[in-house]
């Protein structure tokens, strides 16, 4: 992907932030009668100039790519399916990350968490099957020790086992 | 099992300090991580305890991790934390010629000064700036809020412009969950997940952590290890370092005032005490060739910049850089109120921090002359043990926090959100304090419409208030001014 092209798709993704807010405060605030009144009542007031100025600043950071002769985007803002690919590594890890905070809630953190850790270490090609099964224990029982028994905090269960 | 507040204040108070200048230590020296990591990661520790010792095991992490980065410099030529960037540029040639106990014995011995120094400018500083700012109206309030996120935009690495996109993005995320004065849920898209608004902790986690992790699988070198030889530091460093004592004062007052400076952060003190050492000295050539004042100069300046960080922090409720916002988000959740009333209505939180502060770099004295072959052997631990640890610290570090494994989402999506700004060279800082000044930004402009009847014209007839505006807005001007027009003004003007 052309890279001021790659920036302005990234600026036009930006732009959805402020117009929601203006959406948001056309439908659900005005329904409520909080988008207009006095300091004290207009729910909007602030958010509303936060966003204007939010789509000012987009829209000069907008023309500034676009007069910008010099194609030297930071870096590396090509997103390529051949760039992706090289992060690989760090795309399976954080697909992991958002198994594991699923798995943190259905099934608790004592069993989520080594199979987290396993999982992970072989993804990042570690091999030492008994080191990875010592780490992940000490590494679970550790953590569980800190927060439940030090700090009494109440660690996930699990929707299926608690 | 164990109740962490039957301890007397005191003895828990040095005992979680020390705790806390050891983990900062450790998180500091490991490439890539750094004080804030430890400070977020330590936060649902802190909320547990009796507060004066949550907050002194946050500033050791502090204290601990702004030195920690020097380790690396020195004996790797890669800065722990970015804040370290210009310790090696005299440290590894030290290291390199074979100096590399001495080059550490000095940095540890001038960060612990440097850093008491930083104390004693924040101990007498803040007083007197929080007793001015009691006299603050909302109006006044408003200003310097609005100020620190210009301060903050016009520093931060990047153009100012990205800079106040990525502060916006933060206040308006700071607007998400109830409305301050009106009953009603802004922006939570009808869910209940956002009705409590986006968490801080959450937030910084995933902000600064897991997109951390993630980048250093993407570089790779995961199975290695950075096989440093272990050393021992002569303990007469300190010795040494106060022969240089003018160069010590100067800089840790450099690194202060710059760390009072909302944004400026301790990696510009550094580089400007460096720069000012390299001008006072008899031969400047020798700077970069491992000249015992650079390394001085800059880990000085980088320590005492904690305390100038600080000063604004207690006294005004304006984080200098994003540690200093989990710190007064720690306050927050605490139950106090930061800001000048801390200091009439809670003056042994205040007293306790400001302790807090010179123990815990008498502790940095000490673990960094004593402790250095324990640091070493963290320094190589593989990254394939570190990782995976660190993120599962993370979840269950917000769910300690938030008690809601709902938010725990909010950490992926600002992990990615990380990500994507920072390919394209947008600052990460703004996006951190936004979220903590924001609120006090809200209600003071709002309260000031109050007082004066929704008339605007409050924020111009106000002389401290109108001051500050004004400033903001000239900094602002200047630094959206192109360079090439800066170049020629600034020659006109030596013309």
């Amino acid at each position: 992907m052309n890279q001021k092209l790659g920036k302005l798709a990234f600026l036009a993704l930006l732009l959805c932030i402020p117009l929601f807010v203006f959406y948001d405060i056309a439908t659900r605030f005005a329904a409520e009668g909080v988008a207009s009144g006095s300091a004290e009542n207009n729910a909007a007031m602030y958010p509303r100039l936060v966003a204007l100025l939010l789509l000012f600043l987009i829209l000069i950071q907008g023309a500034r790519t676009l007069m910008d002769r010099s194609d030297s985007a930071g870096r590396g803002a090509n997103l390529s399916l051949a760039a992706l690919t090289k992060y690989r590594r760090s795309v399976a890890v954080f697909f992991l990350f958002l198994l594991y905070l699923s798995a943190f809630r259905w099934f608790g953190f004592m069993i989520a968490t080594p199979l987290f850790l396993v999982s992970v270490q072989f993804v990042l090609g570690y091999r030492n099957v008994i080191a990875t099964v010592f780490y992940s224990g000490g590494v679970t029982i550790a953590i569980w020790f800190a927060f439940s028994k030090v700090l009494n905090l109440v660690l996930p269960a699990g929707d299926y086992f608690g | 099992m164990f109740d962490l507040t039957w301890f007397p204040v005191g003895l828990s108070q040095i005992a979680f300090t020390a705790l806390g200048v050891f983990i900062g230590i450790v998180i500091g020296v490991l490439p890539g991580l750094g004080p804030l990591l430890g400070m977020v990661l330590l936060t649902p520790f802190a909320m547990y305890m009796e507060p004066v010792a949550g907050l002194s095991l946050l500033l050791g992490v502090f204290v601990g991790g702004t030195f920690g980065g020097a380790v690396t410099a020195i004996l790797l030529r890669i800065p722990g934390t970015p804040i370290a960037a210009a310790t090696l540029l005299d440290g590894y040639p030290m290291a390199v010629q074979g100096r590399d106990r001495e080059a550490l014995g000095l940095a540890v011995s001038a960060s612990a000064i440097g850093g008491v120094i930083g104390g004693l400018y924040l101990v007498f500083g803040v007083p007197v700036l929080a007793s001015l700012a009691l006299r603050f109206a909302p109006p006044e309030y408003f200003a310097l809020a609005a100020a620190g996120i210009v301060c903050i935009a016009v520093v931060s690495r990047g153009s100012t412009i990205k800079g106040l996109i990525v502060g916006c993005i933060g206040l308006l995320i700071a607007t998400i969950g109830i409305d301050p004065f009106a009953f009603f849920y802004r922006f939570n898209v009808d869910t209940q997940w956002l009705i409590g608004g986006v968490g801080i902790v959450p937030l910084v986690l995933g902000l600064f952590a897991v997109s951390e992790m993630l980048a250093q699988i993407q570089a790779g070198n995961l199975n290695t290890s950075a096989g440093v030889r272990s050393i021992r530091i002569p303990p007469s460093a300190i010795l040494d370092t106060l022969k240089s004592g003018i160069n010590v004062i100067r800089s840790s007052t450099i690194g202060t005032f710059i760390g009072a400076l909302p944004g400026a952060g301790s990696v510009i003190a550094a580089f400007v005490s460096y720069a000012a050492a390299k001008a006072a000295a008899k031969d400047p050539d020798s700077f970069g060739k491992g000249n015992p004042d650079g390394v001085i100069a800059t880990e000085a300046s980088n320590n005492a910049c904690c305390g100038g960080t600080l000063i604004p922090s207690l006294a005004l409720a304006l984080p200098g850089d994003p540690c200093t916002a989990v710190l007064l988000a720690a306050i927050l959740l605490l139950g106090f109120i930061p800001g000048p009333q801390l200091f009439t209505d809670s003056p042994d939180l205040i007293s306790g921090i400001f302790s807090s502060y010179m123990v815990a770099n008498v502790f940095l004295l000490f673990f960094g002359l004593f402790l250095v072959p324990v640091f070493v052997w963290f320094v190589n631990i593989r990254r394939v043990f570190l990782v995976p640890a660190i993120l599962v610290l993370c979840v269950v570090g917000s769910y300690g926090v938030t008690n809601s494994a709902q938010d725990l989402w909010f950490i992926p999506i600002f992990a990615v959100l990380a990500l994507v700004l920072l390919k394209f060279d947008y600052p990460l800082a703004p996006l951190t304090i936004a979220p903590v000044l924001g609120p006090i930004l809200e209600e003071n402009f709002r309260r000031s419409l109050i007082m004066s009847a929704d008339d605007y014209s409050i924020f111009l007839t106000r002389p401290i208030c109108t001051t500050i505006l004004v400033v903001s807005a000239a900094a602002l001007f200047l630094s959206l001014l192109p360079e090439n027009a800066l170049k020629r003004f600034a020659k006109r003007g030596t013309n």
